[in-house]
């Protein structure tokens, strides 16, 4: 192990010094700009990036990164920068928290949406722009009639029935998806994707609510262990559904059989799936507190508190962070 | 700015290595000087000595397959005793021998080189390749590393840089440079996730794009899996039905395994292309007894080569998921999937990775030149304030400290942006305790001892408490560069001690001085040999001139006496200087030289006056 000792060198000057007349290789205008955001720091996360708060979680990223154009010590590689180089460090720093905290925030609580949420789920290119659905049926029915192409087009109206299926009967419809790609279903590429994602996440989440099922006998049997276990399968199944991800975390807490770090994730996904459900907040900020992850912790049980104020529990953990 | 000095890429690979640069505004790949643009990592030594790297070091491996190291990436920066080091001892046909403290060195010939040198070597042909190609001394280096290589790996690295005579500027991780590379030019704007399977390991990196701007958000990865092990399951194959067959253990046979691997690694590359394959190995395994040679022939198809490797694709996937679920990131929300690495031309690789992520991944970028054309964007955009192109890196490891019970407390989790910092609150484990050691961890493992210690300090002289009374302020700070310091204070006494933390690579400061060194030394020895060259082909033209005029001057002037004494001098001179252009000496031939050029000048202005009377 290489270690030596730099004794402590302290790069900052002395108050009594003005930083605008350091010699280093900036010009005024750049070493007023830093020193005008250096002195930001200590307000809201918001002014922090020089936003109005409510902005839009697109306006956070790029404030962030406009931001990092300016501030990031990259952008000033190999250049003299005394004083300056640890202030930049201190406002990037800032600038990504800031970012880290807007951005998980407006997550928790998105813009409301116009699309349902079991469309949200299937992947993007699938989706067809309106109209273009009634036009490709056209397509499809002249394309049925020509000899050459009823190949394709049998493997498209398969994809179509496996599409209706994809809800009820999600084993039928990857069965009907099989046959229409044995077909070579080539115009069918752009569809048959969301087709067989839906499929897939409805047998997940069937599958996900066996599991759920077991996970609460094993409860009610008082085996910890076993309901941690089936739990997390039901969420690693249908990451979406919230309870599976609590319960996971929640028991996985309590069996203390697996590692932490396995618990944390399915937390942090019940938190952010449902930011404001307290006790999903409870335990993830219980499992950084057990991980040493004091500020993590703090951060979640400010969260509670926010939704709750007179929580005890959270009181009593936060006592033990600060 | 035309004037300033280049700045190259290098993505120094587990197998191959290759060289960029950005000229004009775009990257592109600088050609070694046999006109290729990957460089295999190899080096070896002759029988005679004599150092090969590249592409010459590769064509004579089969037959020298003791002194030809290759997959040094595997084993740079890791301690002999590790459980990987231990692996490879098994597999690799060349002697992996321990350093003084716990390092691996390779036995070639007589020497036991250090893994930084032999990495060096291939650096240093890089560099002169691009020095070839551009006609200029080229110094400064961004190079490329896996992204879950650890702090003494990357340590490792940049040395093997120094030792080349490259200063590198920055140490970059290989799936974020592909995303650079990706990513220049384009108007991306979104998550885009690169899934980077090559010779030796698979690195996962999810980034966030918009006008320019490349955030990491996660990475991950597993530094002990790819084409390797994928020609390796093929070599089992192939041994085991050899021994069925023969009764022969092949893997006791150096120069049988060397055709194997070769074999194998072909098979693998043609099996990408066709649906079967064939293996032809003649006289492979000649019987002691003097009976005739056994041949390999066989046959492997697609199918069967996927069966074979079925569960080493499953787990890249598996660890791509990881990364993900780490990040957060869904794969609906993912943009882009970008496959880089010879590995992912392999289609169970990429159906696997289609049908995981339920979406073609991107085509378009040059899987094996990605990595080095985005090293050399960020070395351009380090050393170019106008540049559009800025890279917000994260660390790719948990940093942390060793707690009461042997437990490791987390201060940084990986995937922070960097440079960041970060000041926890400790308190004394004992009574009247008056030293805390401060050991700095990275990591993964909730268990200190299964982390990399990246380094420890001793704190002393707190005062005499109960335990708990003494509170000790610990901050961690890591810098762009990705270098740690952590200092630490007692609340109390202000009493303070800082350090920088660097992870060894291996060698220690006192080596790395040596190499150097040496390095020195035999680039003087060089230099002299080639001033020594320059002089005797300058020494041996000279002569012949005088010898040609030799024939005209004694025609004009051959009766006098001042002629005959000329002659003769001149003659002499001439024999002296070829006698001595056989030796060595620099100064001598300088002399000699001098003393050609001024018979030269007498002779071609006495002939010149004779001529002119005529």
């Amino acid at each position: 192990m290489g270690l030596s000792s730099s004794g402590g060198a302290k790069l900052l000057p002395s108050g009594t010094h003005d930083p605008l007349s350091e010699a280093v290789d900036l010009d005024l205008d750049r070493k007023r700009e830093i020193l005008a955001r250096e002195s930001q720091l200590a307000r809201d996360d918001w002014t922090v990036l020089g936003l109005k708060p409510g902005a839009t979680a697109e306006a956070v990223k790029l404030a962030y990164f406009e931001a990092s154009r300016i501030f990031h010590p990259d952008r000033y590689y190999g250049k003299n920068l005394g004083s300056y180089r640890a202030r930049l460090e201190r406002i990037f720093h800032r600038l990504s928290e800031a970012h880290e905290a807007l951005t998980e925030a407006l997550r928790r609580a998105p813009p409301p949406r116009t699309t349902s949420p079991s469309r949200q789920a299937t992947p993007g290119p699938g989706g067809n722009p309106p109209g273009a659905d009634a036009r490709a049926e056209e397509r499809r029915a002249r394309l049925a009639r020509h000899p050459y192409l009823s190949s394709k087009a049998r493997a498209g109206a398969l994809v179509e029935e496996a599409q209706r299926q994809a809800r009820s009967a999600p084993e039928k419809a990857l069965h009907l998806l099989d046959q229409a790609r044995a077909l070579g279903g080539g115009q069918q590429k752009g569809r048959a994707p969301a087709v067989e994602a839906e499929a897939k996440q409805q047998m997940a989440s069937k599958r996900s609510e066996d599991e759920m099922q077991s996970g609460n006998a094993a409860v009610r049997e008082g085996d910890a262990a076993a309901a941690a276990h089936a739990y997390s399968r039901a969420s690693e199944l249908d990451p979406h559904r919230p309870d599976a991800a609590y319960e996971a975390a929640r028991w996985a807490l309590k069996a203390g059989d697996r590692p932490l770090a396995e618990a944390r994730v399915l937390a942090q996904r019940a938190v952010s799936l449902r930011p404001d459900h307290l006790p999903s907040q409870l335990v993830l900020a219980e499992i950084c507190i057990r991980m040493g992850m004091g500020s993590v912790a703090r951060r979640h049980l400010e969260a509670a508190l926010k939704l709750d104020p007179r929580n005890a529990e959270a009181k009593a953990l936060l006592r033990q962070v600060r | 700015m035309a004037d300033q000095e280049p700045v190259i890429g290098i993505d120094l690979g587990t197998t191959n290595s290759v060289v960029a640069i950005v000229q004009g505004g775009q990257p592109h790949v600088i050609p070694n000087r046999t006109g290729q643009n990957l460089t295999p990592s190899i080096v070896a030594v002759t029988s005679a000595g004599k150092r090969l790297v590249g592409q010459l070091a590769k064509r004579q491996a089969i037959t020298n397959p003791e002194n030809t190291v290759y997959a040094a990436k595997r084993l740079i920066g890791r301690k002999f005793s590790s459980d990987q080091v231990r692996r490879a001892r098994e597999s690799l046909p060349y002697r992996i021998v321990s350093g003084e403290h716990d390092d691996v060195r390779v036995q070639m010939g007589e020497k036991a080189v250090s893994l930084p040198e032999v990495s060096a070597a291939v650096l240093r042909e890089l560099k002169l390749d691009a020095e070839a190609a551009l006609g200029r001394t080229v110094s400064k280096a961004v190079v490329t590393v896996p992204a879950y290589f650890n702090d003494g790996q990357r340590q490792a690295t940049k040395d093997a840089g120094r030792i080349a005579g490259l200063d590198v500027l920055r140490i970059l991780n290989e799936p974020t440079a592909a995303a650079l590379a990706y990513g220049f030019g384009k108007q991306v704007t979104g998550k885009i996730a690169v899934f980077d399977l090559g010779g030796g390991t698979l690195d996962v990196s999810v980034l966030e794009v918009a006008r320019g701007v490349f955030d990491v958000v996660a990475t991950g990865g597993d530094t002990y899996l790819g084409g390797e092990d994928f020609d390796n399951r093929i070599i089992e194959m192939l041994v085991m039905n050899f021994a069925k067959e023969h009764g022969v253990d092949l893997r006791k046979e150096r120069m049988a395994l060397q055709r194997l691997k070769d074999a194998a690694e072909r098979a693998k590359i043609e099996l990408s292309e066709l649906n079967e394959t064939n293996i032809n190995l003649p006289f492979l395994y000649t019987p002691p007894g003097g009976t005739s040679a056994i041949h390999l022939q066989a046959t492997l198809t697609r199918a069967r080569f996927d069966q074979l490797t079925q569960d080493l694709v499953e787990r890249t996937v598996e660890i791509a998921d990881k990364v993900l679920r780490e990040a957060d990131v869904h794969p609906d929300e993912l943009r882009e999937i970008v496959l880089v690495g010879g590995m992912t031309r392999v289609p169970a690789v990429q159906t696997a990775v289609r049908r995981h992520f339920q979406r073609d991944p991107s085509k378009g970028v040059h899987p094996e030149e990605v990595v080095a054309l985005g090293a050399a964007l960020q070395a351009d955009a380090l050393m170019q304030p106008s540049s559009q192109v800025l890279l917000l890196d994260v660390t790719p490891q948990s940093l942390g400290v060793a707690i009461a019970g042997g437990y490791n407390r987390v201060l940084i989790p990986k995937n922070t942006t960097v440079p960041t910092s970060v000041t926890e609150l400790f308190h004394t484990s004992r009574d009247g305790q008056t030293t805390v050691k401060i050991m700095v961890l990275q990591g993964e493992s909730e268990l200190a001892h299964q982390n990399e210690l990246l380094g420890e300090f001793i704190l002393s002289g707190l005062r005499l408490a109960p335990r708990g009374d003494v509170e000790i302020e610990v901050t961690f700070e890591i810098n762009s560069e990705g270098i740690v310091s952590v200092s630490a204070r007692d609340k109390e006494t202000g009493l303070e001690q800082s350090i920088t933390v660097t992870a060894s690579g291996g060698l220690t400061p006192e080596e790395l001085k040596n190499i150097l060194e040496q390095q020195a030394d035999s680039m003087l020895e060089a230099r002299i040999s080639s001033e020594v060259e320059q002089k005797r082909s300058a020494l041996t033209s000279a002569a012949a001139e005088v010898a040609a005029l030799i024939p005209r001057v004694r025609q004009l002037t051959g009766s006098s006496e001042f002629g005959r004494e000329a002659l003769r001098r001149a003659e002499e001179v001439i024999a002296s200087a070829r006698a001595a252009a056989e030796g060595e000496d620099l100064t001598a031939l300088t002399d000699w030289v001098d003393q050609l050029e001024r018979t030269r000048v007498l002779f071609v202005g006495v002939l010149e006056r004779l001529g002119a009377r005529q």
